[in-house]
């Protein structure tokens, strides 16, 4: 892993690498680059999961000209092609070191560890809607009580932006959820179900499931399921398998009021 | 907090009062949301609909100001039903008896005329609070902003030791501090009387201590009280002020009689990031390092000492604040030659028994809980597991008073004062945020629906709210969750500042908070 | 694309039990009886369905809110979820 990353720096396959440094016990993005080999040592594979291809994106829009790597799995590669189709990043600009979904070799691309079910309390279960629940499951609650569960959920919100701000694929310049045309400004919780179901609709043909949302949310509202079910309606109405290739989504324009060639950081593909 | 934040989630009980805690310390209410999900109960007394109470057991709305009366009220119905902690108040503490007389006349029936709090609720409380251990109790300014501020906090003190629940895991008493650092700055002698680590500048071998370990003879008797000293700069007793890090034209009471007391200054030297509004009228601005910009440690609500790390250096000619006051010290005579932060934290840690163990190295991330005497412990999750500080815990007998004002015919409504979730304090740091800015752009006063539809006032109309101190003016927002008869105005708006309206003479006796959390007030539309 | 929209939005919308609520026609100016007919069984379908949950969910407040002369905006009229604009708009 190391050997691999300090040739891509040595060789100029990339400029910039972003993997994860040990500090104190805790595992942080760092950015190691032709430089500063020496820190190479201190590159580390572990559960932990940061949006790596966001800060890459965000750096490239300062300096198109780099090459940044990063350390990912599967779903950092359906993040980098959903930015591609966006047309937030160029193909090729960055390249993925790939790791297997958690630490084992013997699992490629199992589930994240991190995202291994968690035990949530008893009025969760029964008033809320539990994080390891799956769509299906979902499906057999009635309307009224799908409603208060949701809606018990979405009243928690303490409009953090977390689940904006780590999202690798929350791009827009203008946040609609920041237009108080849309969602009214100066309370908590922000307007309910509204806030939360635009964000969701946002995430038609975007969402890459990373779950990072999920993990960023502070009071565990059950984003990841929600989304699931959005992109599980993408895939039956329209075929479409978000993040699995470069092919343009059935509603490229949905939810964005100009269309990507007005976007700031466009780039022809 | 005499527990740590984390230990909140397994409480099995959660009673708030006094604090917005969703609004003001939102990753704490995460952890209140976490312990109800397990199956904690959760209680919200708050003179507002606040958005914890939608998950609370029982919410309920006392009357501002009724807290004493509340508590008290809920130790009447513990005594009566015998939930009280016999052992522990056996054990632990001493004054119980007088505490029983007192709080035998608050019954139910008193305490709803005093608080508004139905006797159904004020019983389903004090069951769920004395019988569902550990409970955790966390309060904020709600408690302390009073004239009462000393009596309510010592009410809830009585209130934990009566059913036992301090020194345990989980269960204690829980002030929740309102910024980063307020515990470390008062840890450190920020405050009149005493010394680091809160040893009494009138204690003579506490004087001692810090006379050889800083050169020079130092006062024994405590300073001045933030209101004594504008009380003093009135009279022209007190002719130079420095104020780092504070903005008192828009954060103290009554900001016009403020005002005249600035203006007798002879010098004000002002050290801040931004040019706050105390700042425009300086002689001197010292312009400071942001947090982002400097090393360092803060101490937070949970008593945690962690490490502040530079991010990048200074912009402009700005200096971390330690050098700024060790330059300034230099050049009045008293030479201080620190290379950097970590050098004060040595001195510090030497100088203080409860942050004797910790080192920067020790810190880490993840910091330490003081008390931490030696180099090898832990650091301390919870207080008072053995003993309270003076030995026995002590139940102080309190009577409920009425605030300093209540309203009457001239100023009908009730006013308080608090924070909203996206600004901080004066605003100097939020209000420059674009994304904060578009959040709240400007101050406001919420008004329950029936008040403003008997004013005939619609959403964004401009208010004028006036007190016997002055008039402000500010937009309507129409809120369900007031009571009638109440106003609220945010603290961070220098257009709409509503510290004119707030007086500087209601104080509490010992501590000399003001009471901002209760005034007289009249409001009507502005009239073009 | 409105049709997309409106189709994904009808599935999404029953998931966090909203659904019944949205539809979608095409009406010309010229069209009154259908106009008149789509609008009649819609209505009726929404009836059919109850009160509003979130007026529910809410409901101290938005019956406190009818006394203002304006509602806020925070709590708006309507179901609230977006589906009275989209049906205005369709």
């Amino acid at each position: 892993m190391k050997d691999k990353v300090r040739d891509w720096l040595e060789t100029g396959k990339v400029d910039l690498f972003l993997g994860y440094k040990q500090v104190d016990g805790h595992p942080l993005p760092h950015a190691f680059s032709k430089e500063n080999l020496a820190e190479l040592g201190e590159l580390i594979v572990s559960p932990a999961r940061y949006a790596l291809e966001k800060l890459a994106t965000e750096i490239l829009a300062i300096k198109p000209a780099l090459k940044i790597g990063i350390l990912g799995r599967d779903c950092n590669q359906r993040a980098v092609n959903v930015l591609t189709v966006h047309q937030q990043i160029s193909p090729g600009q960055i390249q993925i070191l790939e790791v297997n979904c958690c630490p084992s070799p013997l699992r490629k691309h199992a589930a994240c560890s991190t995202l291994q079910p968690q035990t949530y309390g008893a009025v969760k279960l029964e008033l809320g809607v539990d994080n390891n629940m799956s769509v299906a499951q979902m499906d057999q609650f009635d309307q009224e009580s799908l409603y208060s569960r949701w809606m018990y959920e979405f009243q928690k919100c303490l409009k953090c932006y977390g689940c904006r701000d780590i999202c690798p694929v929350c791009f827009c310049k203008e946040c609609s959820l920041e237009n108080n045309d849309l969602v009214a400004t100066g309370g908590l919780p922000p307007e309910v179900p509204l806030f939360h179901l635009i964000r969701a609709v946002h995430m038609a043909g975007r969402c890459v499931d990373c779950g990072l949302c999920e993990e960023a949310c502070p009071v565990d509202i059950p984003l990841r399921l929600l989304y699931r079910k959005v992109n599980g309606i993408v895939k039956d109405l329209f075929g479409y398998e978000t993040g699995g290739s470069h092919e343009q989504p059935p509603f490229s324009l949905l939810g964005e009021s100009t269309p990507p060639e007005a976007e700031p950081h466009s780039k022809a593909v | 907090m005499t527990n740590s934040i984390a230990e909140i989630e397994d409480a099995a009980c959660v009673f708030i009062i006094g604090s917005n805690t969703s609004t003001s310390h939102p990753l704490i209410a995460r952890r209140v949301l976490r312990a109800k999900e397990k199956g904690a109960k959760l209680l919200v007394a708050d003179p507002r609909a606040i958005q914890m109470s939608h998950f609370a057991d029982v919410a309920v709305n006392q009357r501002l100001g009724s807290d004493v009366a509340l508590l008290n009220g809920m130790m009447h119905l513990i005594l009566k039903n015998g939930w009280e902690d016999r052992d522990f108040i056996k054990a632990r503490t001493e004054g119980f008896e007088e505490l029983k007389e007192t709080v035998a006349a608050y019954t139910p029936q008193r305490v709803q005329e005093i608080s508004g709090v139905s006797p159904a609720d004020l019983e389903k409380m004090s069951e769920i609070y004395a019988t569902r251990r550990p409970a955790t109790l966390l309060y904020t300014m709600g408690i302390t902003q009073h004239t009462t501020g000393v009596d309510n906090v010592k009410s809830v003190c009585n209130l934990a030791m009566l059913t036992g629940n301090v020194g345990v895991a989980s269960s204690g008493v829980n002030p929740l501090r309102g910024q980063n650092n307020v515990q470390g700055a008062c840890d450190m002698g920020g405050l009149p009387n005493v010394f680091p680590g809160y040893q009494q500048v009138a204690n003579p071998e506490a004087n001692a201590k810090f006379t050889k370990a800083w050169g020079r003879p130092l006062p024994d008797k405590p300073g001045r009280t933030l209101p004594d000293m504008i009380t003093a700069m009135s009279e022209g007793k007190l002719k130079a002020l420095y104020v780092i890090g504070e903005n008192p034209k828009l954060s103290d009471p009554d900001a016009n009689h403020l005002k005249h007391a600035f203006n007798n200054l002879e010098l004000l030297i002002v050290q801040d990031l931004f040019l706050s509004e105390t700042a425009q009228g300086a002689h001197v601005v010292l312009p400071a390092a942001s947090s982002a910009e400097k090393d360092g440690t803060f101490t937070n609500t949970e008593r945690r000492c962690m490490r502040l790390r530079q991010a990048i250096k200074p912009l402009g000619n700005c200096l971390p604040d330690w050098e700024i006051a060790s330059r300034l010290a230099t050049a009045m005579g008293y030479p201080m030659s620190y290379r950097n932060a970590e050098e004060i934290f040595r001195e510090m840690a030497a100088l203080t028994p409860s942050y004797a163990g910790m080192s920067y190295e020790r810190l880490g991330i993840d910091g330490l809980h003081w008390p931490c005497p030696t180099a090898d412990h832990p650091g301390t999750k919870f207080l008072h597991p053995v003993q309270f500080t003076r030995g026995l815990g002590k139940f102080h007998a309190v009577q409920y008073q009425d605030p300093r004002e209540l309203p009457d015919a001239e100023y009908p409504y009730y006013l308080t004062t608090g924070r909203m979730f996206a600004h901080y304090h004066t605003g100097t740091m939020t209000r420059v945020s674009p994304a904060l800015d578009r959040e709240q752009p400007t101050g406001y006063v919420e008004i329950n629906p029936q008040d403003a539809f008997k004013l005939k006032v619609r959403e964004g109309e401009v208010l004028v709210i006036s007190s016997p101190r002055g008039r402000i003016e500010a937009p309507a927002k129409i809120s369900p969750e007031m009571l009638p008869g109440n106003l609220f105005l945010p603290i961070h708006f220098g257009e709409n500042p509503t510290n004119v309206l707030t007086n500087s003479e209601a104080l509490d006796p010992l501590a000399k908070i003001p009471e901002f959390k209760v005034s007289k007030a009249r409001v009507e539309k502005l009239v073009e | 694309m409105t049709k997309k929209r409106m189709t994904f939005l009808k599935e999404l919308l029953p998931f966090i039990g909203l659904g019944g609520r949205l539809r979608l026609e095409w009406i010309s100016s010229a069209e009154a009886q259908k106009f008149v007919k789509v609008v009649t069984e819609f209505t009726e379908q929404i009836r059919n369905l109850g009160p509003n949950p979130l007026a529910k969910t809410y409901g101290d407040s938005l019956d406190s809110l009818d006394l203002a002369p304006a509602p806020s905006e925070a709590t708006g009229s309507g179901c609230g979820c977006g589906c009275s604009k989209a049906a205005a708009g369709a």
